[in-house]
């Protein structure tokens, strides 16, 4: 439509408050081209204030997958009745977003191996952005899912030494908040390091934090607080609610036999301090205990999610954490019993192959004003499924494997959920280094990058500054490698 | 940021629209007090409501604004943030009549930062 010479124009105040904050977030950061005042007015705190206020709690889908990105399919997930108007279509991270990880290789001749990286969650989402870490590497990424834009996170300190043939043991665990005072978002990590205790594991614990697009220097910073006695779950992802992020973890036992007793350990975003929640009832009994549970964040509560058998019988309790502090108080919001449940709901809880080895299930969000609750499976998800508590209805909302066929079966590796969020995630460290750094670590780098590709995991174990060199150019600038014929 | 016009106090916006967002706050106020009328409904009458031209449109939302009427104003600026979800900055330019007063390098680097994606 050309503008007519009569067309109104609008008051600044209501196209940023209106018109720009309910755009999803890429548009609406693609307005900063807008012009000069546009582009500050659109990355100020107060946009992203209002932009959340807007599409805050409004869940959507992401994958992650294993396969290159398919056009295909995402076109077959267009189609009409594929896409729920709830939640949208699901966008796909996969395996080709991330660097491939270059093994080192001592034995001469054959070259490094390049393996691809599998992004794992680490934590669930915090006000849109969600943290990543590459398996098998040690490196962790920040990522928004509604703007594309992801981050490496600097490396932290060093934590105890695995244990001989231990290669998968993580002594860190890490967790995403949003400090309202600041309003910026932390990363937190507390890690395990020393000399091992009497139970095989490293028995000093440190803290530090992160801030996310602060305006002080892009590295850790140590926090005095720290969680005493336990020992964090460092495999289940931590969840962000109320303004506190939860994990689960052990309480360390004298005895390295005993059961370790299951907590839940929060820490406080704003004030930096740690502190035990106590655990629902009847959540974690010794009976329990080698069961799967999960943490999640729906409608902006913690969500404990004890899945697993007694004996014969199987059900789901949904417990919910309302408040926070010492005034906080456990509600079982809804509970699924495979008993007591309609034949739909034990197909869902029995897989897609209706075997008797039963899926774990995880929640994903509530929605629809607190009537329903998404539900999908924990490893290798096939469909999303929505679920009523008061009513017991279940049906399924969106089926993932839709898009296979039998020459491209995408892996599905987890689902999460996100939020439109404008959240910027500030400039790259490693860029920046090497840019601002001596002469002579420029000139270092330029060397490196000359050198062939298999001796690249090698100078990675020379020393801290080599690694984090060649790492930042494997991160950035991979087509000048490629292009020297390394 | 824009070229300087009327106010959104304009009496002149308002006249135009008030009659036609008036009868709108009439009618769903009515509904509302009566027997809840099916959420289709209203759904459509909205989706009916909002086919205007964009001078039309941009009253509205000056009308539902100085009056004061919340369920208007999220509609049309809904609608409006829908039409120009997909806009080059170019055309969203024309569409608010905002002038460009970046340079060209200084542009160039803006668009460069939005360019992460997935793919």
């Amino acid at each position: 439509m050309a503008p007519t010479p009569r067309c109104p124009v609008l008051p600044d105040e209501i196209m940023e408050d209106e018109i720009f904050a309910r755009l999803p977030a890429k548009s609406a950061l693609g307005c900063r081209c807008l012009s000069r005042a546009w582009a500050a007015a659109l990355s100020s705190d107060d946009f992203a204030d209002r932009h959340h206020s807007i599409h805050g709690g409004r869940p959507k889908i992401l994958r992650l997958q294993d396969y290159p990105y398919d056009h295909d399919q995402e076109a077959k997930l267009h189609d009409a009745g594929r896409a729920p108007p709830t939640i949208g279509i699901p966008i796909a991270i996969t395996t080709g977003c991330f660097p491939r990880f270059i093994t080192a290789s001592w034995d001469p001749p054959p070259p490094a191996e390049s393996c691809p990286t599998h992004p794992c969650l680490v934590t669930v989402q915090c006000r849109g952005l969600l943290l990543l870490e590459l398996i098998p590497t040690e490196i962790h990424v920040l990522c928004n899912p509604s703007t594309g834009q992801k981050k490496a996170l600097p490396e932290g300190r060093t934590t105890g030494r695995r244990r001989p043939g231990d290669a998968v043991h993580r002594y860190a665990s890490l967790g995403l908040g949003y400090d309202a005072r600041v309003r910026r978002h932390k990363v937190v990590r507390v890690y395990y390091y020393g000399e091992p205790d009497g139970g095989g594991r490293p028995a000093s614990v440190g803290c530090e934090v992160y801030v996310v697009n602060g305006a002080a220097a892009e590295s850790w910073r140590t926090v005095r607080s720290r969680p005493v006695d336990c020992w964090l779950e460092p495999y289940t992802p931590s969840a962000f609610a109320q303004g506190h992020v939860y994990w689960l973890a052990h309480r360390k036992h004298e005895s390295p036999r005993t059961l370790e007793e299951m907590i839940i350990v929060s820490f406080s975003v704003s004030e930096e301090t740690f502190a035990i929640v106590p655990s629902p009832p009847s959540g974690m009994d010794g009976e329990a205990l080698n069961k799967r549970f999960c943490l999640a964040e729906l409608a902006g509560n913690l969500c404990f999610f004890p899945g697993g058998s007694r004996g014969h019988e199987h059900r789901y309790d949904v417990w919910i954490l309302r408040g926070y502090g010492s005034s906080a108080v456990w509600d079982l919001h809804c509970r699924i019993d495979e008993c007591t449940a309609s034949p739909e709901v034990n197909w869902f809880m029995r897989g897609r192959y209706n075997n008797f080895n039963r899926v774990e299930v995880i929640p994903l969000a509530i929605i629809g004003n607190g009537r329903h609750i998404l539900l999908t499976q924990d490893d290798c998800p096939e469909d999303i499924w929505v679920y009523n508590p008061s009513t017991g209805d279940i049906e399924m909302l969106l089926d993932l494997k839709s898009g296979d066929t039998d020459n491209v079966k995408n892996v599905l590796l987890q689902i999460a959920v996100y939020e439109e969020s404008v959240a910027c995630l500030g400039r790259q460290p490693c860029r920046n280094i090497i840019l601002t750094s001596s002469p002579s670590t420029q000139a270092l780098s330029l060397v490196l990058r000359l050198l062939p590709k298999r001796t690249l995991g090698m100078l990675m174990r020379v020393c801290r500054s080599w690694r984090t060199l060649v790492a930042a150019d494997i991160y950035h600038a991979r087509p000048a490698l490629e292009l020297r014929g390394v | 940021m824009t070229a300087p016009t009327m106010t959104s106090r304009s009496p002149t916006s308002t006249q135009r629209s008030s009659p036609r967002s008036l009868s709108t706050a009439r009618s769903t106020s009515s509904t509302s007090t009566a027997a809840a009328a099916p959420a289709e409904d209203l759904k459509s009458f909205d989706a009916e409501f909002v086919k205007v031209d964009r001078a039309t449109l941009f009253d509205l939302i000056l009308a539902a604004n100085y009056l004061n009427i919340k369920g208007l104003l999220d509609l049309t600026c809904q609608t409006v943030a829908d039409m120009i979800k997909d806009n080059t900055p170019e055309e969203i330019r024309k569409i608010f009549n905002i002038k460009n007063d970046f340079t060209p390098e200084e542009e160039a680097e803006v668009r460069k930062e939005n360019q992460w994606a997935f793919e």
